[in-house]
């Protein structure tokens, strides 16, 4: 599941008034909240559940009627090797967030790392179209400013499904305005609405194509699809957050 | 089922073996024997301790050799082309009961309602999740079965339980995903507890689906098991039941 989605749909709207608007109301939000929830019994916090259930189903709708159908056209048309390096491409224009996250975190290797596929990707991959730095060993991570948050020890605070955005509790809104204001292409494009807009739209039909099969297969098997993607959205997050390695500490009891 | 595992180690072994036979510094010891019946003597010999090996290995159950196993007989299963689907159907299912722990994962993922269920709520939520579990998963596998399965590392984390952390990688997909199997044993047996894809707990997952069904219904645990009865009803008909493309 990739969960960056949420973030390209939202920057998707591109509208910095709104983000503004979020980010005051979240930072409202955060400040009441919230002790970290258990691992296990993550299922509960989510006050706003009626309001969340009905924006996710207009979020459900805006994904069967456009965004979902465009993934498929996109697959059925571009061929296999483009959209690859599609993919690559809108990888690397993301270097210069995750080495900075890779930095708040106090992360030397693992920016040194973004920083050499940068430089590797963008010189001899053809400005990113190719991932040569993969080749080489030198494999890719992510990193935003939600997850720096989250290194830092900030809660997630309550769930949240934003119009657009998806779920995004306070402190991954407060990480992906964040996000929109350090990354340089925000203000290389400033002035370029269209070019912008189209990057966007690359960006997320790109992001939705990769998972086609893998959302289809969840809404089919899954009894209730809204708990389904809350908690595998707060999982990721936290996986994220540990860079991927288990939590040995806290791993669910299966005995009480 | 660890027929496989073994038949591919010896393979993986056997030519490296007569590799470092047949590379070793000559000396007059070694020469003597070079042209007669030694080599392929100590390559059999070799090959029946590894093969040893494998057996008490196999007896002592190691985990990684347990998740290599049980992924090919369950990806097997699921592209064989020359069964039926209800007889895929059903190997699928004993494959489930006999390598994983279904009866203690349903109760973990009914969570605090399995108290309050009373004995006949209880029987038929686990009848009717195992149900549940064969045709969710048997979809959700189904377009990994030409995936192949590396084992990175086993960290035991006591109590009897290891965690075997294993990449994915498939054809269609560049990047490799990321499953730890989470094993416990049970009666000298090792079976599974959990899979976490990407950091993800299925049973986690699960058990908040079925939390929020039953809140939304008032606490009704009748809710969840009419919710399950009727998705069991769509695999006995074969509608969901359909595991190859």
């Amino acid at each position: 599941m990739d969960l960056k989605l949420t973030k390209r749909l939202g920057a998707h709207l591109g509208a910095a008034t709104v983000i503004v608007g979020m980010l005051a109301t979240s930072m409202a939000v955060l400040a009441q909240e919230n002790p970290a929830p258990d691992a296990a019994e993550e299922d509960v916090n989510d006050p706003f559940e009626p309001l969340n259930r009905a924006i996710f189903s207009f979020n459900l709708g805006f994904d069967k009627i456009i965004l979902r159908p465009a993934a498929i056209a996109y697959r059925a048309v571009v061929p296999a090797p483009a959209r690859e390096s599609t993919t690559n491409f809108l990888d690397n224009l993301e270097s210069p967030v995750i080495f900075l996250n890779d930095l708040l975190q106090g992360k030397p290797g693992r920016a040194g790392n973004t920083l050499a596929r940068f430089g590797l990707n963008t010189v001899i991959g053809f400005f990113g179209f190719f991932d040569p730095a993969e080749s080489m060993g030198i494999e890719r991570h992510d990193e935003d400013f939600a997850q720096t948050l989250g290194t830092w020890g900030v809660s997630s605070g309550p769930y949240l499904m934003l119009p657009f955005l998806g779920p995004l509790p306070p402190r991954d809104t407060v990480g992906f305005a964040a996000d929109i204001f350090t990354d340089p292409m925000t203000y290389i494009l400033w002035h370029h609405r269209t070019a912008n807009l189209a990057l966007y739209g690359v960006d997320i039909v790109d992001q939705r194509h990769q998972v086609i099969d893998e959302f289809d297969e969840l809404e089919k098997s899954s009894v209730d699809y809204y708990a389904a993607i809350r908690s595998l959205y707060r999982q990721s997050m936290n996986d994220r957050i540990r860079d991927g390695k288990a939590d040995l500490e806290n791993l669910p009891d299966f005995d009480n | 089922m660890t027929a496989f595992v073994m038949a591919k180690q010896i393979w993986k072994t056997c030519p490296i073996l007569i590799i470092k036979l047949t590379a070793a510094p000559p000396n007059g010891f070694y020469l003597m024997f070079m042209r007669s019946k030694f080599i392929p003597l100590t390559a059999v010999m070799l090959l029946a301790a590894t093969l040893s090996f494998h057996i008490t290995a196999r007896a002592a159950v190691v985990p990684s050799a347990f998740v290599e196993s049980l992924t090919y007989s369950a990806f097997e299963t699921l592209r064989d082309p020359a069964i039926s689907e209800k007889e895929r159907f059903s190997k699928f299912r004993a494959l489930l009961s006999d390598h994983v722990d279904m009866p203690r994962i349903g109760r973990f993922v009914l969570g605090a309602n399995w108290k309050r269920a009373d004995a006949a709520q209880q029987a038929e939520y686990q009848k009717l999740f195992h149900n549940y579990v064969i045709s969710a998963y048997a979809g959700r596998l189904k377009d990994y079965t030409e995936a192949k399965i590396s084992i990175k590392d086993t960290v035991s984390t006591g109590k009897g339980e290891h965690i075997v952390s294993t990449l994915i990688t498939h054809p269609k997909n560049p990047e490799p995903v990321h499953v730890d199997w989470r094993l416990r044993e049970n009666a000298g047996e090792l079976q599974v507890l959990d899979m976490s894809i990407e950091g993800i707990s299925m049973a986690l997952t699960q058990r908040s689906e079925f939390a929020s069904i039953i809140q939304q219904n008032n606490g009704d645990i009748n809710a969840l098991l009419t919710r399950l009865r009727s998705s069991a009803g769509a695999i006995s008909d074969g509608k969901q039941v359909s595991i190859t493309k």
